[in-house]
């Protein structure tokens, strides 16, 4: 494969709810080592995209490859086996459940069990606050730390590329420079990131390729730096 | 107050009983979220597996409850897949009219093959009594309670500590969660109906000896072990087993010193007070479904 073929592909995609039709032909590329950051206002269908692309809402017309590879009428089990893993908006763990327990079910679907458990030390080596409340319930931890757990359980499958849907929703400014913090290290183990984000500012100035969408369909798309400084952007999207 | 010890001891047991069938109601509505009206019958039928093993074919107790109970997990994992998979995605009027139909058609398949007539399969354990002062009270009533306090560790065991049981824990407390992760939803699902069903023949198992079995007998049993699992709070296990004992103590002393023919009736009185004062059952967090 040549080094400029985009990791993940998305053509011309469509997708709907019923008869609402929330995509209406979006197209985007990611590349490997990147993260590629989708900006947007509320209901432009950024939700959608990503869970289209994990194969959670079917795409109604269209093209999406990974690695080349058509995963357009995949199930989500297969799409995480194929290196892609998913960080839906909102809370996504066990809350019942310990730390460690919760990286152990994100690593279910791994039968390698000696590696997942030195790859959950690696992973608490580089996030310490795991570390630290190993056996604490997940349902007790921050907004802000349940997030990195969630972000540390899809890393468990060695994901090519990282699907992240809001991660900085309803934290304080501190946590949130965490979480971003996070993501640029995830960036830097080598796992592309394909984010969407609120925080259009902060996103943008972590990112390296940028897709503005409004109302289901592709707006503006460039350089983080270029979209960042786009006049349009800074008026609309940036209070600027 | 030997009579009231007599009643304690029959409650207990009663407790035990509906504790076991109880708990695989729980286990499964946990993970699949969903009532399963044909429990009772899966009951039922184990009872019926023990007699044709037990006293038709003579083989030994022991074994006869093995494999009543070995038995009844397969046909667990049989009936998950062709009565609960093609609904589970539906809504929850679809599942309750897909279990009481199953519920129905086993009713009288078992009418049919075996007729109305109660059967009996005494044991040595359940005809030998010792005497505690003045009341008797029968080997197989303290089998019934090592059963279930053992099986009830065995699962805490399992639940908490295997990958499997993790998983069921997982999707009981995430489903949605759970799909992202990659659990794998239909195999924990077939499995944990398997265990589900294994409590319930167990349960069949012990107790038919000290009763009887016949084809009725699962609907009885159902509404008492959904009344626990309300009670208890639905999903939550633990409460199930508590509100279990305390429903089978109640109707006991009820039974002894209220009324007799409305025995039944006592385990539904205390459920309607329960649920006015606490919606979400006794142990419960609040669930919807
Ligand atoms: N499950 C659903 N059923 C029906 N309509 C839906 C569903 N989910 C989303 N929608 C609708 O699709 C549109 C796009 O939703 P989506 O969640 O993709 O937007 P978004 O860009 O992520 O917005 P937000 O910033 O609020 O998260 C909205 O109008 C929403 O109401
Ligand atoms: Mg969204």
């Amino acid at each position: 494969m040549d080094g400029n073929s985009p990791l993940l592909l998305l053509s011309e995609v469509c997708a709907s709810y019923g008869e609402i039709h929330v995509l209406k032909g979006v197209s985007c590329t990611v590349h490997k080592g990147r993260i590629t950051c989708i900006i947007g206002a509320n209901g432009a269908g950024k939700s959608t995209l990503l869970k289209t692309v994990f194969g959670i809402v079917p795409a109604r017309a269209g093209k999406i490859t990974f690695n080349s590879v058509e995963i357009i009428h995949h199930q989500p089990m297969s799409i995480l086996k194929m290196g892609i893993s998913y960080v839906p908006q909102g809370r996504c763990n066990f809350p019942q459940m310990s730390i460690r327990e919760n990286l152990e079910m994100g690593a279910f679907t791994r039968k390698d069990l000696k590696q997942v458990a030195e790859e959950i030390e690696r992973l608490y080596d580089e996030f310490p606050m795991l570390k630290m409340k190993d056996r604490e319930m997940a349902g007790n931890l921050s907004g802000g730390q349940q997030q990195i757990l969630e972000m540390a359980m899809a890393l468990l499958l060695k994901p090519a590329l990282l699907l992240i849907d809001e991660p900085s929703l309803g934290l304080d400014p501190r946590m949130m420079e965490q979480v971003f913090e996070t993501i640029t290290q995830i960036k830097d183990r080598g796992t592309a990131v394909l984010m969407v984000e609120q925080n259009a500012k902060k996103a943008l100035s972590i990112s390296d390729y940028a897709f503005v969408l409004e109302l289901g369909r592709n707006w503006l798309d460039g350089s983080a730096q270029s979209i960042l400084n786009d006049p349009k952007v800074r008026y609309r999207y940036l209070g600027l | 107050m030997d009579i009231f010890i007599l009643h304690l001891i029959n409650g207990i047991t009663l407790g035990a009983m509906y504790a076991l069938v109880a708990t695989g109601l729980s286990v499964v509505f946990g993970v699949l979220r969903m009532v399963n009206f044909a429990h009772g019958d899966l009951f039922m039928l184990s009872g019926y597996l023990l007699v044709f093993l037990y006293v038709e074919k003579g083989v030994p107790y022991g074994l006869a409850v093995v494999f009543t109970v070995a038995g009844m997990v397969l046909v667990g994992f049989l009936f998950e897949r062709i009565v609960i998979r093609p609904v589970v995605h539906r809504t929850w009027r679809i599942q309750l009219i897909a279990t009481l139909a199953a519920s129905i058609v086993l009713t009288n398949l078992a009418i049919l093959i075996w007729g109305t007539t109660p059967r009996q399969a005494p044991t040595i354990l359940s005809q030998n009594v010792f005497r505690v002062a003045s009341v008797n009270i029968s080997y197989q009533r303290i089998l019934l309670l090592v059963v279930a306090v053992v099986s009830f560790l065995l699962l805490t065991w399992f639940v908490q500590k295997t990958r499997t049981g993790k998983a069921m824990r997982a999707i009981s407390q995430n489903r949605e969660a759970s799909v992202v992760y990659g659990l794998d939803i239909h195999g924990i699902s077939s499995i944990t109906f398997g265990i589900g069903s294994g409590f319930a023949a167990l349960a069949a198992s012990i107790i038919t000896p000290l009763y009887s079995v016949e084809p009725t007998v699962g609907a009885m049993v159902m509404m008492k072990a959904l009344a626990a699992v309300i009670l208890g709070g639905l999903g939550h296990v633990r409460g199930t087993i508590y509100a279990a004992v305390l429903l089978g103590i109640t109707e006991a002393l009820f039974a002894g010193y209220v009324s007799y023919p409305f025995r039944d009736a006592a385990a539904f009185i205390v459920l309607i007070f329960v649920l006015l004062l606490r919606p979400q059952g006794i142990f419960g967090r609040k669930v919807s479904i």
